[in-house]
């Protein structure tokens, strides 16, 4: 019990300190009274027992305050007056405060914010699952010719032209099944994209996911209402289909109405019973999935009907290669030990079920780990991230480098005080604490001001990391969860401490004698020193972040000249993607017949098309080519575009020879395509290409018109030899876009079209509706975000910077004004004493732009992947960036040493 | 009055601790007391005493609570807690064992080589 007393009693004197004081007050007070009577009452005069009353029991605040500390309330005293004292301090300087904290708010809230991004991206726990580490994930690689004819999904290239891919063909799939001994289930998976999706008569669009009947059990996930699919659910010619909703869409859709399960809807026309919701947060498997439904896989020639040229579906087709595999291992079984008997079981399915292809490449299996699924996030944003960290890491160093050199000027003005402080006999504990409590301050009102923004801008950095319209797809949601706040914490007190140990290293040397007299000189020399290795730090960092961020603005503006070889401006593009349940084959390539014609018909539309690729939107289409007659190597690749008669002249891409398709070019005249000018050079030479036959897989088709070259899908490859097919010739078409000139705005034009769809089918949904710049623009948005951030940063920097060169300079200036009075009076001309001062700040930046230069060519090999146009060492940049930082540091320096020149001699001469 | 001794501030604690042990007493009172009983031998300094009460208050020995004086004026009472009471009687022990061997070496005598 007597433990916690003084605990209690110091907790009850925090509390009711108001009181406590009073008590104080009353009792001493008494106290006095009381001897004062007992004086008198022994016969001393009023005056003189008072006196002596008050002397003997000595100073009443001296004996209150012992009263204090016998409370244990002095060091929270001591704290909050050291606090008080500092932000008395803070409000001396409003502004170099303000920028202070500002800058470290920066940091720190930019630092806390990519470390939630990091997180979620790429260090983010797996998957909710059971036992995740037991998940493997299948893959396959092999030499650069690929075994089998068609695969679609993630591939990769290796550096030496390899192929590596996580998807499979339905009938391996079936057979690897079968690996009973090593794993306690194998399943597969496959994102789908966006399907339509119509509930109580509305449609709309939602990403979806097929699963084999396996997929929940091998995962280990619950569903949280109703069940989950099972493997009775994906046996073919089943009579109904089933489906499982994510958690968020049975919140948007359903208002989480319990009655959803059991409804039916229909996917892309197919009648579908919903049985079981996901649990929350469960969108997928991989990191980045956002399915809203998940359906069996079986499921998948009814949602998608099997292509008009192809016979199998694409469960029975061993050529093509689509779903995902995943499986479990049993426990006690090893990755190696499950990797080499898979291979073997993989190479048995390959034989089984592909003929023997000689001139292509074997793959082999590969088995990753899965508890991450795909890990598609990783992949894409890993790179960028870490820059983004190393960027912001910058900017932290900065700022705790402004703290410090804040602190240390200070400490330096208050040296007299800190030495007057220790000659009245204050502990050098004392005052540490006392200039820790400051740093802390400022370190505490910039982290919190920081948390503030990072957690404002956390939906912002992804967004920026995608292009605006498609933000949904991607599910990155930076979670702000505990270990962001300690870690915002810590890098908080770290970076405060840090700046705070040169101030009070500085203070604590401090000659008592020498700093009490007027002019103690010496003691300013080693702070000097340390003032000027900072900002030289500084500005080493500023021309880091400015070369950076000049690299990044040319390739910007070289990606952005890029000659485009079409017209992007006033064309509006929205996309259309019919369910094939209801439309497929000739009656799908005649609605998109009707679609191009009826948008045409709208007033305001100058011209308009149709395509399967818009251009420039990151997407890629290749396929088999050959001159009639040569061979159809796999080498030979060109890219392809399903296209309606107007293409050409909607988006402006001029017709070099021949003819661009007409109204004679549909579905029974001869095939035709049109040529871009690379394929015409590549494939012909110098040839015209114009009658001749190309072969594509298995049709040939005469080339009746050569087009301008264009890139195809990103501006940073090289334009690609590219041919044009008329939708109405082409196989089983997908999703097409819409390309619409026009000089009205986006949003008018866009009512009209939705009307006129509607007007056709009112079940099909009108989306991804942006502008062509948009579309190229958001091919560009992480140069553009990298841009803003470098630019931002650099500026910053450079801000920062100034300010400290402006500082060390005037306190130069100050701290001389003797020795200028003398020069000053010796003769000298007040241009030399601008220059010689000037010269010191241009030494001391020119000496941290150095550093900065080989700092950034040291770093910048990292980035050298980002840019375009120009290589890391870009004389340009640099040199721009160096010149901004002297122009900068010149200008700094010039204001306090103009005042040196202006200096009365006489005025000088007196000064200490 | 004699000479004040030097006390240390142990010993002021286990005085303060007797003096309320005769009965609840404001701080003024406290110093009377202690005189009083020490037969006027004894001088506390004034400024020692409210420090060495608030100490031991918070250590949860005596505990205290606004009263009337004799003379109707509000004063602070202290009186001792269970535990102040079984520390003044720690505190005797060892002062009267620690004097009985401080004393029997005080009386040992040069020995006989």
């Amino acid at each position: 019990m007597t433990l916690f007393a003084p605990l209690r009693a110091w907790v009850r004197a925090i509390v009711h300190r108001s009181s406590l004081e009073e008590r104080l007050d009353d009792e001493l007070r008494f106290h006095i009274e009381s001897y004062t009577d007992d004086l008198r009452r022994s016969g001393v005069p009023l005056d003189e027992a008072r006196r002596r009353a008050q002397v003997e029991f000595g100073g009443v605040e001296g004996r209150k305050e012992e009263c204090r500390e016998a409370l244990g309330l002095r060091l929270l005293d001591e704290l909050a007056g050291d606090l008080r004292y500092a932000f008395r301090q803070f409000g001396r300087s409003p502004v170099f405060t303000a920028v202070v904290v500002l800058s470290l708010a920066l940091g720190i809230g930019a630092n806390s914010a990519i470390f939630g991004l990091m997180e979620a991206a790429v260090w983010k726990k797996p998957i909710s699952v059971r036992e995740p580490e037991r998940l493997a994930l299948f893959s396959w690689a092999s030499g650069p010719r690929a075994l089998m004819n068609s695969s679609s999904g993630n591939w990769r290239r290796s550096s030496t032209g390899g192929r590596s891919s996580t998807s499979f063909s339905y009938p391996v799939f079936e057979i690897l099944r079968g690996q009973e001994k090593l794993f306690e289930t194998v399943f597969a998976f496959k994102p789908l994209g966006r399907i339509t999706v119509v509930v109580h008569g509305e449609a709309e669009l939602i990403p979806a996911q097929l699963v084999s009947g396996d997929f929940y059990r091998g995962l280990g996930v619950a569903p949280a209402a109703g069940r989950a699919l099972a493997p009775p659910d994906d046996v073919r010619g089943g009579t109904e289909t089933v489906a499982v909703i994510s958690d968020g869409y049975w919140a948007r859709r359903f208002g989480r109405n319990p009655a959803a399960i059991g409804t039916r809807i229909l996917a892309n026309q197919v009648p579908v019973t919903i049985v079981g919701v996901n649990a929350a947060g469960f969108t997928g498997v991989d990191a980045g999935d956002r399915a809203d439904v998940f359906m069996p896989l079986r499921a998948l020639p009814l949602v998608f009907p099997p292509r008009h040229a192809r016979p199998l579906s694409l469960l029975d087709d061993p050529d093509d290669w689509w779903v995902v595999v995943m499986g479990r291992l049993r426990r006690g079984v090893t990755h190696t030990e499950a990797q080499t008997a898979v291979e073997v079981a993989f190479q048995q399915a390959i034989k089984a079920t592909l003929p023997d292809r000689a001139d292509r490449d074997q793959p082999h299996l590969q088995l990753l780990a899965g508890s991450r699924g795909q890990d598609n996030l990783r992949e894409e944003f890993a790179t960028p991230l870490v820059v983004l960290m190393a960027l912001v890491g910058v900017v932290l160093l900065l700022a705790g480098a402004n703290v410090a050199s804040l602190l240390l000027a200070r400490a330096v003005v208050r040296r007299r005080e800190l030495s007057l402080r220790l000659a009245l006999g204050a502990g050098r504990w004392r005052l540490t604490r006392q200039l820790l409590t400051e740093g802390l301050a400022l370190g505490v009102l910039g982290g919190a001001l920081g948390l503030v923004l990072a957690y404002w801008t956390r939906a912002a950095i992804p967004g920026l990391l995608l292009p605006s319209w498609a933000a949904g797809e991607l599910h990155l949601n930076p979670e702000f969860d505990g270990r962001v706040l300690v870690l915002t914490l810590a890098v908080t007190i770290a970076t405060t401490v840090f700046a705070s140990l040169g101030p009070i290293a500085q203070a604590l040397r401090v000659e008592i004698g020498a700093s009490l007299k007027e002019g103690g000189r010496a003691i300013t020399a080693p702070a000097a020193r340390h003032g000027t290795w900072l900002v030289v730090f500084q500005v080493c960092l500023s021309v880091s972040l400015l070369i950076g961020a000049g690299l990044f603005l040319r390739t910007l503006s070289n990606l952005r000249s890029v000659s485009l070889g079409f017209r992007p401006d006033q064309v509006v593009l929205f996309a259309v993607d019919p369910p094939r349940a209801r439309y497929t084959g000739h009656a799908r390539r005649a609605l998109y017949a009707r679609l191009d014609e009826a948008i045409r018909t709208i007033p305001g539309v100058e011209t308009a098309s149709v395509s399967a690729a818009p251009l420039v939107s990151g997407g890629s289409a290749t396929t088999n080519i050959g001159p009639d007659g040569g061979p159809v190597g796999i080498e030979n690749k060109a890219w392809v575009n399903d296209v309606g008669s107007g293409f050409f002249e909607t988006m402006g891409i001029p017709i070099l020879a021949g003819r661009s398709f007409d109204e004679h070019d549909h579905e029974k005249s001869a095939p035709v395509v049109v040529v871009n000018r690379q394929f015409a050079r590549q494939f012909f030479s110098t040839d015209s290409p114009i009658g001749k036959t190309i072969r594509n897989n298995d049709l040939l088709y005469e080339v009746v018109g050569v087009c301008g070259d264009t890139p195809f899908g990103r501006l940073r490859a090289p334009v690609p030899p590219t041919f044009y097919r008329h939708f109405t010739q082409a196989g089983e078409l997908g999703a097409m876009t819409f390309e619409v000139r026009t000089a009205a705005s986006a949003g008018a034009i866009v009512n009209a079209v939705r009307a006129e769809v509607r007007a056709i089918d009112k079940d099909l949904p009108v989306f991804d509706v942006r502008t062509q710049t948009q579309q190229i623009d958001g091919t560009l948005s992480r140069e553009r975000l990298f841009v803003a951030l470098t630019s931002a940063f650099g500026l910053l920097a450079l801000a920062l910077a100034s300010i400290g060169i402006y500082g060390l300079v005037a306190h130069g200036v100050s701290r001389r004004t003797n020795e200028i009075g003398i020069r000053l009076a010796l003769g000298a001309a007040r241009r030399d004493v601008l220059a010689m001062i000037l010269r010191e700040a241009a030494s001391l930046a020119a000496l941290g732009a150095v550093l900065g230069v080989v700092a950034a060519a040291a770093l910048s090999r990292y980035v050298r992947a980002m840019l375009f146009g120009i290589t890391p060492d870009d004389p340009v940049a640099i040199g721009a960036a160096v010149a901004v930082m002297m122009a900068v540091a010149l200008l700094a320096g010039w204001l306090p040493a103009r005042r040196a020149s202006r200096l009365d001699p006489m005025v000088a001469l007196r000064h200490e | 009055m004699a000479r004040p001794s030097d006390l240390l501030q142990g010993t002021l604690d286990m005085l303060i601790l007797k003096a309320v042990f005769l009965g609840p007493r404001h701080g003024y009172g406290v110093l009377l007391r202690i005189q009083e009983i020490s037969g006027q031998r004894l001088e506390i300094q004034q400024g020692s005493l409210y420090p060495a009460l608030y100490r031991l208050e918070r250590q949860g020995l005596i505990e205290s609570e606004w009263g009337e004086s004799e003379n109707k004026r509000k004063a602070r009472f202290y009186r001792l807690t269970a535990a102040g009471r079984r520390r003044l009687q720690q505190e005797t022990r060892d002062w009267n064992r620690m004097a009985d061997i401080i004393a029997g070496i005080l009386k040992a005598s040069p020995e006989e080589a």
